[in-house]
């Protein structure tokens, strides 16, 4: 039988009274993001409600409607038509790398990440150069007679920033896609074979079923990064017309540094992305957790 | 060298109680095992010992010392961890010089010392290598030597073969036991596998939902096990749910819950009606048509069939069907029973334990 | 029969989808490199009618002449790889801490903590870069270069936040548990053992801040100009008035990138990589 004693034990003192290891550890970077990112943050949706006096109005918002209602409603049509695009290229590439083995498809697995590594401003002026009226994409096409030579395509609009997105974000979506592909065992690929299925099917009804999560991810990160991409709208479509929210708000501080109608526009893009954002935030969150249970 | 006892140590994980009330004593130089299932708070157990963790509750002594809120660091206890944590950007000979050098003690001395080391575990000419480039047995022998090295009063080992395969860990098994007994460490050994237990420990204790069931040597718990939780963990065995009818001096009369009436000899009856009987499979024995000596005995002997046999090799593993109670047993080396025969069986009073749950 | 047609057909398409990612892939690199060596160009020809290393002469500094528009790079580039420089250092200072904190301790309210490292990815930045700048005309830090370098470092640290703490949580704690157990205090198994075992994934860490404190744009407009003239700056202001100066940089700044591609393309996860430009 267990022995049991009469006599209890004093309790243990509970372990250093003082202050937790971990908070002179967090103190550092959780005070640099309050004060550097929380603090903006919070100021430029204030800010975004107070007119030129500090009342608080909704003149900002009323200003920028009326300013730049067709540039909202741009920057929603570029935001998800090229978060679209990007998707279903990427999984189609990505299944392509997946399914098939040959050199060939080794190959493009290897160089398709250029474009991941390429910074923004870099790729925007590529672009600048490749798709300017007299640069070398219209050349090549006229030279091969795809058009004519004296009116060359006009590509710093819509379609040139779609081309300069894709081709930036569709070897970053493939990298998540792919990720999520190759945890795929070869057997499920394999017994879809076998009952004959073909590519389409394999994709449509194997691949993309079980990879609904990395493809909601990178869905989720393209299109947040078009939302608030500056860079490249900024530089290919110079002051044209339509262009997006982020530029607009560029032009808001630098030439009339008129921060109301700038916050409001950038309170504006944060709503863009709200449910974006909120799904990757859960999803990180809990990420996180699990991984510290495990540990 | 020191002995250790644990005081009443309770240690909780917020609201679960992982360990309840612990109370344990090691003697010098002497190995213990603690048994129990998985998460019964074994390892926490360990982890309050060497210190990674202070008991809400109770008192940890070494060598008469408490050492409760002592870190971990300055307890001078050497611990074998489950897989083995050996530090992978560090060599063999690093692994085991790096408690020394923190000691201070001369380059020579470390390197004669290690070398000893070594040798007692069969690693000579390891030095160098890295963790990765060695067996899973070696790396355990290299995580033994690791601690040995300081020479430690308490040593303290959570399942240190688990990861091993069948045959390597047995032939560990012995090695551990000789070694601990040449250096004469107090060992506290965590396993779960009860016939690792039962080879090499001075005493076993059994542990289950963070209490101690019983402590004693490995025969004595197998013999009398203190309860039904601990005759089940200690090896197989069959329970039968009985009331006790007559209890005499050392002897119980008892029912089973189909009708069987059975005599156990037991020096102490426990004082309830209800019990459990509990007989191992080599206590119970067939008997042939033909004469057995103490087939004239009346007690305990009974009918059943033979409802499963299984060929083990060495033995025939039966099942047998005795009035709604199933029960296993041991035959010898032929198969001499086929399934569905009828058959006679006498159940050792003098083995039988009555037990509560 | 059937079946070397239908080969040749799938190799065929093969072919064609192998050749248009390439076109696709290189066509604006191959017209940046063109651009880079183009002394004349005239529309409709093909390829340029003069080429030479004249803007890369003028670009690193070899020759100065005032003649084509193009200046050193050479001061941008020194002021851009120290501004990373910088950056890396008090970022890692701060990230490592915090990285090993979070990895390792149950944080109360470490939700909440998690959050904050998160928003950055999770919404657009440039309100707060915006409004960094009024904060900073406050203060007098608008076009300074310590201005310049917390800008850069928000964006290091909740990338390094994430690279080290990921780092520290993939280190087994046994390794740390039985460095205490042969007598080794907190901190000296922080450095005998944690800190050695997490280098590869800190260096990693620490190459990325590095190179996305190089690449940084948005910020550096907002905050630096027109006085803090990184080479992203400068690229964005020739790209405005001279075509082949511009793609020169733009071919400088693909340097680090295609490095840092070769480099850690094995050690960081994915989401990490692309970051939000
Ligand atoms: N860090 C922890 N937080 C919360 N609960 C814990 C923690 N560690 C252990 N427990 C719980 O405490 C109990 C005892 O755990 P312990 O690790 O001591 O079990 P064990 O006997 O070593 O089991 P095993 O044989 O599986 O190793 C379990 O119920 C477990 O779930
Ligand atoms: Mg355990």
């Amino acid at each position: 039988m267990p022995v049991i004693r009469t006599a209890v034990a004093p309790p243990a003192a509970r372990r250093r009274g003082g202050i937790p290891p971990y908070i002179p550890l967090l103190i550092p970077a959780v005070a640099f993001m309050l004060l550097v990112y929380a603090f903006p943050f919070l100021s430029s949706i204030v800010t975004s409600f107070l007119d030129q006096q500090g009342v608080p109005s909704l003149s900002n918002y009323r200003r920028t409607v009326d300013l730049y209602a067709r540039d909202i409603i741009f920057t929603l049509l570029v935001s998800v038509s090229n978060t679209a695009g990007t998707i279903l290229l990427a999984i189609a590439l990505a299944a392509y790398l997946r399914v098939r083995n040959s050199r060939m498809s080794r190959f493009i697995g290897h160089v398709y990440k250029l474009g991941i590594f390429i910074p923004f401003v870099v790729v925007a002026q590529m672009m600048r150069t490749f798709l300017a009226p007299h640069g070398l994409l219209n050349v090549t096409l006229a030279r091969t007679g795809f058009i004519d030579i004296d009116s060359p395509l006009q590509l710093f609009n819509f379609s040139g920033l779609t081309f300069g997105f894709m081709w930036k974000l569709v070897p970053f979506a493939i990298l998540i896609i792919y990720g999520g592909f190759q945890m795929i065992d070869n057997s499920y690929l394999e017994a879809a074979r076998s009952t004959g299925a073909g590519f389409f099917a394999m994709v449509a009804r194997i691949l993309v079923p079980m990879n609904k999560s990395s493809i909601l991810v990178a869905t989720v990160l393209v299109y947040a990064q078009i939302v608030s991409c500056f860079t490249l709208p900024y530089m290919l479509l110079g002051g044209r017309t339509p262009t997006t929210i982020t530029v607009d708000i560029a032009h808001r501080v630098t030439y009339f540094r008129d921060y109301g109608s700038a916050n409001s526009l950038g309170v504006i893009s944060y709503a863009l992305v709200l449910v974006a954002a909120a799904y990757y935030l859960k999803t990180s969150v809990r990420q996180y957790r699990q991984g510290a249970d495990n540990a | 060298m020191a002995d250790l006892r644990l005081e009443n140590v309770v240690k909780q994980y917020g609201r679960v109680k992982a360990i309840n009330g612990l109370n344990l004593e090691v003697p010098d130089g002497k190995l213990v095992t603690i048994l129990g299932p998985s998460g019964c708070g074994k390892t926490t157990t360990l982890r309050c010992l060497s210190g990674f963790l202070v008991p809400e509750y109770g008192r940890i002594f070494v060598g008469g010392k408490d050492v409760t809120e002592i870190p971990p660091e300055r307890r001078g206890i050497g611990m074998v961890f489950q897989n083995y944590a050996l530090w992978p950007h560090m060599t063999v000979y690093k692994n085991l010089a790096f408690g020394l050098q923190l000691r201070k003690i001369h380059k020579a001395a470390i390197k004669s010392k290690v070398e000893q080391v070594l040798a007692t575990v069969r690693l000579s000419g390891y030095e160098d290598r890295y963790p990765r480039e060695l067996s899973g047995g070696q790396q355990q022998r290299v995580a033994l030597a690791r601690a040995l090295v300081l020479e430690p009063e308490i040593l303290l080992l959570d399942e240190p073969l688990s990861n091993l395969d069948a045959i390597l860990r047995e032939q560990m098994r012995f090695e551990l036991a000789q070694l601990q007994k040449r250096f004469g460490i107090t060992t506290i050994y965590v396993t779960h596998d009860q016939t690792e237990a039962m080879v090499i420990s001075d005493t076993v204790v059994l542990m289950n939902e963070g209490r101690s069931m019983q402590q004693g040597s490995p025969a004595d718990i197998y013999r009398n096990p203190a309860n039904k939780f601990v005759a089940g963990f200690m090896g197989m065995t069959n329970f039968l749910e009985a009331q006790i009818v007559e209890a005499l001096n050392g002897f119980a009369k008892v029912r089973t819950t189909d009708g069987l009436e059975l005599v156990v000899e037991q020096s102490v009856i426990p004082d309830q009606s209800d019990v459990c009987i509990m007989i191992r499979p080599e206590h119970i024995a067939f008997l042939n048509e033909t004469n057995d000596p103490r087939e004239n005995e009346e007690h305990n002997i009974c009918d059943a069939r033979v409802t499963r046999a299984t060929y083990l090799g060495g033995t025939v593993d039966y099942e047998l069907t005795i009035g709604e109670h199933r029960i296993r047993t041991l035959g010898d080396t032929q198969p001499r029973y086929q399934v569905n025969q009828e058959v006679r069986v006498r159940l050792d009073s003098e083995q039988m334990r009555l037990v509560c749950n | 029969m059937h079946s070397t047609r239908k080969r040749l057909i799938r190799l065929t398409m093969e072919l064609v989808l192998l050749v248009t990612v390439l076109l696709v892939l290189l066509g604006p690199v191959l017209s940046l490199v063109l651009w880079s060596i183009a002394e004349t160009w005239y529309w409709p020809h093909a390829l340029p009618q003069q080429i030479g290393l004249q803007y890369w002469h003028q670009a690193l500094g070899i020759h100065v002449s005032l003649a084509i528009g193009a200046v050193s790079i050479l001061p941008a580039l020194l002021l851009s790889i120290s501004i990373a420089l910088v950056t890396v250092l008090i970022s890692m200072a701060i990230t490592i801490p915090a990285g090993y904190a979070l990895s390792k301790y149950r944080v109360p309210l470490g939700g909440l903590v998690l959050f904050l490292f998160l928003m950055p990815n999770a919404f657009p930045q440039m309100p707060v870069f915006v409004n960094l700048l009024r904060i900073y005309t406050r203060i007098g830090l608008a076009g300074t270069v310590p201005g310049v370098v917390i800008v850069h470092m928000l964006v290091g640290i909740v990338f390094g936040v994430w690279i080290t703490s990921a780092t520290f949580k993939s280190i087994p704690p046994g390794l740390q548990d039985a460095a205490r157990s042969v007598g080794a205090t907190k901190l000296i198994t922080f450095w005998r053992i944690t800190l050695p075992l997490a280098a590869p994934g800190l260096l990693a860490s620490a190459v990325f801040v590095f190179i996305k404190s190089l690449e940084e744009f948005t910020g550096t407009f907002f905050v630096g100009l027109p006085f803090v003239t990184t080479l992203p700056m400068m690229l964005y202001s020739a790209s405005g008035y001279n075509m082949q100066f511009a793609s020169v940089i733009a071919l400088v700044m693909l340097v680090p990138s295609v490095l840092f591609m070769v480099l850690v393309q094995k050690l960081l996860r994915a989401e990490y990589v692309g970051g939000m430009g």
